[in-house]
C-alpha cells in the first residue's frame, strides 16, 4: 500500500503522459477505493491544467532591447567585422533583374557632391541595405555609390561591378541605376541583376521578377523588360538591343544559389555549371552534348551536381586536377 | 502556425544567413517577448529573463551561417533560451542552495503570503505567483516537465540529478499547487461527481 504521495506523483506521470501501464492499473485501484481518493484526483488534475497558462508578461520595449543586442555582438564581434560569404538559397522574392557591371575601378570616376556613401564588396558576396530598405548584393569588386539619404524625385546610386537588386516597391520615386559606361536602368519593379562586360562595351540586363526599364547609352530610347527577359547591348557587336524573351536565370544563380534546367541541351547545361562553379568540365561524349536535361539544382557543391547528372545519365565523373572534371560514357533516355 | 508566417520566416532566415541584420530584428521582434515568458518560469527575475533573452538573438547572429534549423523558429529559439536559463542556473551555482526559498527573486507574493493573498486574486493568478515562488531545484524540475514536456528522464539528464530526485520535486509542486487550490476554492459537489465518472471509463 503506498502513501497518498505516491498516488500524487502517478497522477502527475499520468497528467504529463508518462506514466506506465502497471502504474495506470494501481491508480485505478486506489482511485476506486474511496470518494476521497477521487476529490484528491481532482483537484491534482484542476491544479495541473490551470497552471499552464502560465505565461509572464514582461514589459519591455523592443528598441531599447534590441539595441542591447546589438551592442552585445559589437563587443564579441572581431573588428572590423567580417561579412561572411553568404551561402547560397534560393530566394523567393519575385523576379529579379540581375545587372552585372563588371569593371575596372570605374567607381574613381564617380564624384558625390552629396554625402554618400561607397561600398566595395571585398568578399564573394556582399549586401548592402539602403537607406530606404532596397537590399543590394555586391559581387566581389562590385562597388555601390548611394547617397546617406535618398531625398528628391528619384532614388539614384551609381554601380560598378556585378550586383542583384532587389528594391523597396515605391512607385513614387523611381529607382534609377546609373552605370559606369553611361548605360542606365530604370527600376519599375522589384528585383533584378546587371552585367557590364570588362571592357565596358557590353551591358546584358536580365529581369527576374517586376519591371525594368533599360537605357544604353547609344540607343536610350531603350527597352522595357519583364520577367524572365534578357536584354543585351554590344557596342563591339551589334550595336543594338537584342532582346531574349525567355532567358535562362542561370546567371543569376551566384545569388540565387539555383540553377534550374529544362530540357537544356547538356553542353548548356556544362557551360553553365563552368560559369557558375568556376570549373573546367569536359563532355567526353560528343553525342551527349545535345541531351536535354531537366532538374533544379541548388546549393550544392559541384560534386554532388555531377554525381546527380551522373546518375541520371550515366557518365562516369573523374577528377584528373582540381578544378577539373571529365564526363566520361552517358545515354541519353 | 500559419503558412505565411513560416514564408516570412524562412526569407528571414536566409537574409540572416546573409549577414542581413534587419532580418535579426524581424525575428527578434516576432519572437523576444515570449522568450522571456519561457525563461520567467525557470529564472523568475525580469531583468535576467531580459539579458539571457538578448543573448539567444546575439548567439543566433553569431551562429547565423551555420544555421540549420529542422524545426520552427520558435522551437528553436525556445530551446535555445531554456538551455541558456538552466546554465545560467548552473553558473550561478544556485542550485546547491536550493533548499533556500529563492523569495527575493519573485516579481509577486513571497510563500507566506500566499494564503491571505490568494483569496483576492484568481485562482490561477494565484497558482502562477505559486510556481514562480517554488524553491529553485522544484520550480526548475516542474517547469521543464510542465512546460517544456519533456520526460523524467530526459530532465534527470538536463540536470544530471535523479529520477527519485525529480519525482519528489514533482511532488512537492503538485502538493503546493493543490494547497492553493483547495485553500481559494471549493470544487462544487457536481463537478466532483462528473470528473469521477471520467476517471471510471
Amino acid at each position: 500500500m503506498r502513501l497518498n504521495d505516491d498516488y500524487i506523483l502517478l497522477l502527475t506521470k499520468q497528467f504529463s503522459g508518462d506514466i506506465s501501464p502497471e502504474e495506470t492499473t494501481a491508480l485505478s485501484e486506489w482511485l476506486a477505493l474511496s470518494p476521497d481518493n477521487v476529490r484528491l484526483a481532482s483537484e491534482l488534475r484542476q491544479a495541473w491544467d490551470q497552471s499552464g497558462s502560465f505565461d509572464k508578461v514582461i514589459h519591455a520595449d523592443l528598441d531599447t532591447a534590441f539595441r542591447q543586442v546589438q551592442a552585445k555582438i559589437r563587443q564579441s564581434a572581431p573588428a572590423p567585422a567580417k561579412i561572411v560569404p553568404m551561402s547560397r538559397q534560393i530566394l523567393r522574392i519575385a523576379a529579379t533583374l540581375l545587372l552585372l557591371i563588371s569593371g575596372v575601378w570605374a567607381y574613381r570616376q564617380f564624384t558625390a557632391p552629396a554625402p554618400s556613401n561607397l561600398i566595395v564588396g571585398q568578399t564573394e558576396k556582399q549586401l548592402v541595405t539602403l537607406p530606404d530598405g532596397t537590399r543590394i548584393w555586391l559581387r566581389q569588386n562590385g562597388a555601390i555609390e548611394y547617397p546617406a539619404q535618398f531625398a528628391g524625385a528619384e532614388r539614384r546610386v551609381k554601380l560598378s561591378g556585378e550586383a542583384y537588386f532587389e528594391v523597396s516597391h515605391d512607385p513614387a520615386h523611381p529607382f534609377i541605376v546609373d552605370m559606369a559606361n553611361g548605360d542606365l536602368v530604370k527600376v519599375l519593379g522589384t528585383e533584378f541583376g546587371v552585367r557590364v562586360s570588362p571592357g565596358k562595351t557590353r551591358t546584358d540586363v536580365i529581369v527576374r521578377s517586376g519591371k525594368v526599364f533599360f537605357s544604353p547609352r547609344l540607343q536610350p530610347e531603350g527597352i522595357v523588360l519583364t520577367a524572365r527577359q534578357k536584354a543585351t547591348f554590344d557596342r563591339n557587336g551589334t550595336n543594338r538591343l537584342l532582346v531574349d524573351k525567355s532567358a535562362s536565370l542561370n546567371e543569376l544563380a551566384w545569388q540565387t544559389g539555383g540553377l534550374e534546367f529544362k530540357s537544356t541541351p547538356m553542353q548548356e547545361v556544362i557551360d553553365d555549371l563552368e560559369a557558375h562553379y568556376k570549373v573546367k568540365i569536359t563532355l567526353q561524349n560528343s553525342y551527349m552534348r545535345t541531351c536535354p536535361h531537366t532538374a533544379l539544382h541548388t546549393t550544392q557543391p559541384i560534386e554532388k551536381v555531377l554525381e546527380s547528372l551522373a546518375l541520371t545519365h550515366q557518365f562516369r565523373v573523374t577528377n584528373p586536377a582540381p578544378g577539373q572534371y571529365e564526363l566520361l560514357g552517358g545515354t541519353c533516355q | 502556425m500559419n503558412s505565411i508566417a513560416d514564408t516570412a520566416e524562412q526569407d528571414w532566415l536566409i537574409a540572416l544567413k546573409a549577414g542581413d541584420e534587419a532580418a535579426l530584428r524581424s525575428i527578434f521582434d516576432r519572437h523576444y517577448s515570449r522568450l522571456l515568458g519561457d525563461i520567467y518560469r525557470i529564472v523568475p527575475d525580469e531583468d535576467t529573463c531580459q539579458d539571457l533573452a538578448q543573448e539567444v538573438f546575439v548567439e543566433l547572429w553569431r551562429k547565423r551561417s551555420d544555421l540549420d534549423i529542422h524545426t520552427s523558429l520558435r522551437a528553436y529559439l525556445r530551446r535555445a533560451a531554456v538551455n541558456r536559463a538552466l546554465n545560467h542556473l548552473k553558473t550561478s551555482r544556485r542550485f546547491v542552495l536550493e533548499e533556500t526559498d529563492q523569495l527575493s527573486q519573485a516579481a509577486d507574493t513571497s510563500s507566506a503570503d500566499i494564503g491571505n493573498k490568494a483569496e483576492q486574486e484568481s485562482l490561477e493568478a494565484a497558482l502562477h505567483a505559486a510556481i514562480a515562488t517554488l524553491p529553485e531545484k522544484c520550480r526548475v524540475v516542474f517547469s521543464l516537465s510542465r512546460f517544456e514536456h519533456m520526460s523524467h528522464r530526459e530532465i534527470s539528464e538536463k540536470l544530471g540529478i535523479s529520477i527519485k530526485t525529480i519525482e519528489n520535486q514533482i511532488t512537492k509542486a503538485m502538493k503546493t499547487l493543490r494547497e492553493i487550490l483547495v485553500r481559494h476554492s471549493d470544487l462544487s459537489p457536481v463537478v466532483i461527481w462528473a470528473l469521477k465518472c471520467w476517471w471510471m471509463t
